[in-house]
């Protein structure tokens, strides 16, 4: 299902975010390594003040000294803990910021018809959701699977000084756990591909039914929808445990080679201190040796299972990082796209002077709409452009704001490539946001002062919409405009357009789907701008139709019309 | 009257009490096995502790000359059953408590697809919302921490450090006593003050993600006049702070969670030397003996690994919470009173000054309508005649302080109690062609009980797909919907009116029956449909063409 390289390109991601981290992370890895060593401090104290007690009979109060130093230790190992997390998370953070900026950059190389083939909502899930699920990576898994490796031969090295065999056997069971994790989880993996797909097809019939509950509820079909999701949910049940017998199998390993270790340790120091075993490094072993051994070797596994906890971080991480990998990787249909934004804005006095040879236009370079088409359009000047639907209206206008190359031919805007002047595009569904009339006009208009707000929606009759509101400009629009007409909507987007005025303004059905009053405000708006800039409006509408200075009129071409 | 009543129960509790109820014996099942791994744990470095000072005191006494009895192959049994208890105890834990969690799961998608199931229909206009539903996932996802983090690790963690005292106090009750109640106390002072810090960060956190996701969307769907203006960085601005805020919100949730870890590491390695010391002091005073000393230190010890994981746990309180409480009144089952409604005879309807419908109080929109009866709207695109059908529908209530509004029923004005039975009089074909995922079969005799093959065939036939249906792989039992055969528009236009042909009801309401159908097809179908709905009430929404 999933590529090899698209993996690899996930892979080559997280190295390269992690890259630039490098130094937080080291740091954090050094602050576990001194915890670690902090921690066989405090063990060891243990180990001397019980065998000082219990075999030298020495009095308590005489332990002072080693007392301190375990209470020190302690304290220092947690601390330097603390630390460790606190420079991962900060790592993960900038990770985290730094591909979210590349991400936005993206963003803003990639065509807004580009834009629109992704779902707006599934694009935001992968800018903040998935992003974020690469957290565990970064802040848990990545100084881990270091620490997983330094911890424990820090351990075998201060076990060996002491007893050469009880490190021989930790280090003989320490390599073993990752490998028999890698037989079993490479078993999980698959498993948990399929359980992912599963789990998929659970939730979407879930939100399946949960979407058509109008139509359920208009069939009467509620109760056996119910039956079936309860149905569904229990089959998936079934599905599951059936393979996480397998999977848990993998935690298991990790657990028995713990417990067979300290077991076997502990036997061993045992008989070797009861005189039972004597060849070897086992005569020299006391109380002491023995009880701090026996202390180290939980604390010698411990980051195997601690990694093995953040494994399912990585996974997460790396399914995320392919994802986002191949969205960066796709390469761009629009080559001159600026990537920021140009400050400098037409002054619009100047006049303008927009240019077409030869154009030809089309959503595919073989597929040529319309075209060639030839005209010259100086400030003050207005195209019309009237066809049916689908013969290309849209896609002329998209062409004419640079969202789209032409199919051939040339295009020109002060002698210049479209994309290099600010210009304003109107489509069909304005655009919305949710906040206030001010937000919604100098999102646009960032330039425009409260009195050219207030005049531009005096002129397109939306004023008496706020003037009996209590922030005036401030106050709400509803949510998403909600409780406003489609009219009222369009008239707001129009203003905005009026607020910020450019060289060159393309309208998409400005008046389609308009009631009569909104159509009487927009059309004496039109007429008024028209004399500010190159007005291209595409439309049927027998009143815009009159404001043209030239028409085009668009023709299906092809038999590919179907009715 | 539609708003859900103010929650009176908590929203943890709400869910935790349909867990209790349906699982409890698994629940104890589940925390009788993590006891378990968690005893043979601390058992394995105990009997290990007591073993080599045993024999280490032993072995010195033996040099020395005297002659003293030690087994040491009893404690070396038991040492080996705690390692293979361990790891069993382990492996069926998890096993069974995932079991636990799936079917606590399965639960909670029922209850809240019951509680869904519920609402009046007036409410269910967010269910199409993909933004609403992908937060419904998100929140129903999060509820799985509430058996595997937030119920089963503190009450283990609870039950082994009561299991332990009680072990100590056969020593000594005193020690047993004080390790107990100290341990306990600070345990549960820290992580009460823990989940409520989480609680409002978590709050916040998901708060500033909804936000970010909503600035995200709203800047991809400017995209069109925002790169036109090049204003696409500058708007970009917002959003980047907004991403900040997530960041910021993570990390202090984060950092909440270590320190908690630094407190617990803390308080159990004093616990530790406390143990130690107070144990030391009992030997040195003959309470104890050497190897029992060592043993009760070396239990306390094996405790950590317990406790150590318990911050990261509990952590997830605030975000468990949070979705709890959004689900909560969602899932609640809402005793909406329902009303029978009288035999469908004679429908009228008036509309006006509606925000979404071109009608003004002097151009209101109003008729009366008989059985037998057709009457065609019409009107262009935009125009608002989806709401007025989904108003004759049932489905929405204009707002009777803007709208002068009525619908009546044999000159009765409907209720909203009466939705539903007036669901089962009336077959709406709205714009959206709502194609279930599910077979063919299932699609056309959606809440029908009890239909025969014949009549779903004559309804294909009236809509010209027999013949589609008959060269699906499966015939009438082919899988549709996003998973399955990909309809056409026309298709899938043609199902719901096949769907609607099967339904007895005495009002037939089609918004735009033939959209993506040709014309001729369109022409053909209508020929065929039109004698089969004579004895109805037929209203037939439809733009200007």
């Amino acid at each position: 299902m999933h590529d090899k390289s698209l993996i690899n390109a996930g892979r080559l991601l997280l190295k390269n975010l992690t890259q630039q981290q490098h130094s937080r992370l080291y740091l954090a890895v050094l602050l576990g390594v001194l915890a670690s060593i902090a921690m066989i401090v405090q063990w060891y104290a243990l180990a001397r003040l019980t065998y000082a007690v219990l075999i030298q009979q020495q009095s308590l109060v005489e332990q002072s000294l080693i007392i301190g130093l375990m209470v020190l230790a302690l304290i220092l190992r947690s601390v330097l803990v603390r630390a460790q997390e606190h420079y991962a998370q900060l790592a993960s953070l900038h990770a985290r910021e730094a591909l979210r900026n590349q991400i936005l950059f993206k963003w803003r190389q990639i065509s807004a018809l580009q834009h629109s083939q992704r779902s707006p909502g599934s694009a935001a899930s992968q800018l903040i959701e998935d992003v974020e699920a690469m957290d565990g990576y970064f802040a848990r898994f990545w100084p881990q699977q270091l620490l997983a490796v330094l911890t424990p031969l820090i351990i075998a090295f201060v076990v060996f000084y002491y007893n050469w065999l009880a490190a021989l056997f930790l280090l003989l069971a320490a390599p073993l756990i990752p490998l028999f994790m890698v037989l079993v989880g490479m078993g999980a993996e698959s498993i948990n591909q399929r359980f992912f797909n599963q789990r998929q097809r659970l939730a979407g019939h879930f939100l399946d039914r949960v979407k058509h509950l109008t139509t359920l509820k208009l069939f009467a079909a509620e109760s056996a929808a119910l039956t079936e999701v309860n149905l569904r949910s229990e089959d998936y049940r079934q599905m599951v445990m059936k393979t996480l017998k397998l999977a848990f199998l993998s935690s298991a390993v990790l657990e028995f080679f713990t417990s067979v270790a300290i077991a076997a340790i502990a036997i061993y120091i045992g008989f070797a201190l009861f005189g039972a075993i004597s060849w070897g490094p086992s005569a020299d072993i006391t109380l002491f040796s023995g009880l701090f051994i026996l202390l180290l070797a939980p604390e010698f596994f411990q980051p195997l299972r601690n990694l093995s906890q953040f494994y399912h971080d990585r996974a997460a991480a790396l399914a995320a990082a392919t994802q986002i990998a191949t969205y960066l990787d796709q390469s761009d249909t629009t080559k001159n796209l600026p990537a920021g934004d140009i400050s400098e804005q037409q002054s619009n006095s100047a006049l303008s002077k927009l240019v077409t040879t030869d154009l030809s236009i089309g959503y595919n370079a073989n597929e040529k709409l319309q075209g060639p088409l030839n005209f010259e359009l100086t400030t003050g000047l207005c195209l019309v452009i009237s066809g049916p639907s689908g013969s290309g209206k849209t896609t002329l206008l998209h062409t004419l704001a640079g969202y789209l190359p032409p199919v051939s031919g040339e295009l020109l805007l002060n002698n210049q490539p479209i994309t290099k002047t600010a210009i304003r595009y109107l489509p069909q569904k304005p655009w919305i946001i949710n906040g206030s009339w001010s937000d919604n006009l100098s999102v646009l208009a960032p330039q425009a002062t409260e009195q050219a707000m207030q005049k531009a929606l005096i002129q397109l009759g939306l004023e008496p919409l706020i003037s009996n509101r209590d922030n005036g400009l401030d106050s709400k629009l509803n949510e998403h405009g909600e409780g406003l007409s489609g009219g009222q909507l369009q008239r707001l987007a129009l203003a905005r357009v009026i607020l910020s005025p450019a060289p060159l303004v393309l309208l998409d059905e400005p008046t389609a789907s308009l009631d009569a009053e909104s159509r009487q405000y927009v059309l004496a708006v039109l007429a008024e701008l028209k004399s500010q800039c190159i007005l291209v409006i595409s439309s049927h509408d027998p009143e815009v139709l009159a404001l043209a200075d030239q028409q085009l009129h668009f023709k299906f071409k092809g038999a590919d019309s179907s009715c | 009257m539609l708003n859900p009543r103010p929650n009176t129960v908590s929203p943890i509790r709400f869910w935790l009490g349909k867990v209790l109820e349906h699982q409890k014996k698994r629940l104890l099942i589940g925390l009788l096995l993590a006891l378990l791994t968690v005893v043979s744990a601390m058992g394995l470095l105990a009997l290990s502790g007591w073993l080599i000072t045993a024999t280490a005191i032993t072995g010195l006494a033996i040099t020395a000359g005297s002659v003293i009895m030690l087994d040491i192959y009893r404690p070396g049994g038991g040492i080996r059953f705690f390692a293979l208890s361990r790891t069993v105890g382990r492996y069926f834990e998890r096993l069974h408590n995932h079991d636990l969690v799936l079917r606590v799961i399965a639960g909670f998608r029922g209850t809240l697809f019951s509680g869904l199931l519920d609402l009046p229909v007036q409410q269910l206009r967010n269910t199409q919302d993909s933004e609403w539903l992908s937060r419904l996932t998100a929140d129903l996802d999060n509820l799985d921490s509430l058996v595997l983090r937030l119920l089963l690790p503190p009450m283990t963690a609870v039950g082994s450090v009561l299991l332990l005292a009680l072990f100590m106090s056969f020593f000594s009750i005193t020690l047993g006593m004080i390790f107990g109640g100290v341990t306990l106390i600070s345990g549960i002072f820290y992580f009460s003050l823990l989940t409520h810090k989480t609680t409002q960060i978590c709050r916040f956190y998901a708060e500033q993600i909804n936000e970010a996701r909503l600035l995200t969307i709203e800047h991809l769907q400017g995209q069109l006049e925002l790169q036109a203006a090049h204003l696409n960085e500058a708007h970009q601005t917002r959003l980047v702070q907004s991403l900040g805020e997530i960041g910021r919100a993570q990390l202090k949730l984060n950092q909440q969670i270590a320190n908690a870890q630094l407190m617990v590491s803390i308080c159990h390695g004093l616990l530790v030397i406390g143990v130690a010391l107070a144990a030391m002091w009992a030997y040195q005073n003959a309470i104890f003996s050497g190897p029992v000393a060592v043993m009760l230190v070396l239990a306390v010890f094996g405790l950590g690994e317990l406790l150590q994981n318990l911050p990261g746990q509990l952590g997830q309180w605030g975000r468990t919470r949070y979705a709890a409480e959004r689900l909560q009144p969602l899932a609640e089952h809402k005793t909406t009173e329902k009303m029978e409604l009288e035999q469908l005879e004679r429908l009228s309807m008036m509309l006006a000054d509606h925000p979404k419908v071109i009608s003004t109080i002097d151009t209101a929109m109003a008729f009366e309508l008989n059985v037998g009866q057709c009457l065609l709207v019409t009107g262009r695109s935009g125009s608002g005649k989806s709401t007025v059908a989904n108003i004759l529908a049932g489905l929405e209530i204009p707002d009777s302080f803007i709208t002068p509004y009525q619908l009546l029923i044999n000159g009765i004005p409907m209720r909203t109690e009466q939705t539903q039975a007036w669901h089962k009089q009336i077959g709406y074909l709205n714009q959206q062609n709502s194609i279930i995922a599910a077979t063919l079969y299932d699609n056309l005799t959606l809440g029908l009980d009890e239909v025969e093959e014949q009549q779903l065939w004559q309804a294909l036939t009236l809509v010209e797909l027999d013949d589609w249906a008959k060269q699906l792989p499966k015939g009438l039992h082919s899988w549709l919907g996003d998973t399955g055969s990909q309809l056409s528009g026309g298709q899938a236009r043609r199902v719901c009116l096949a769907r609607l042909l099967l339904k007895e009801s005495k009002l037939i309401l089609l918004d735009e029956p033939f959209n993506g159908i040709d014309i001729e097809m369109a022409e053909c179908i209508w020929q065929r449909l039109y004698p089969q709905w004579q004895d109805k009430m037929l209203i037939v929404l439809m733009h200007q063409t």
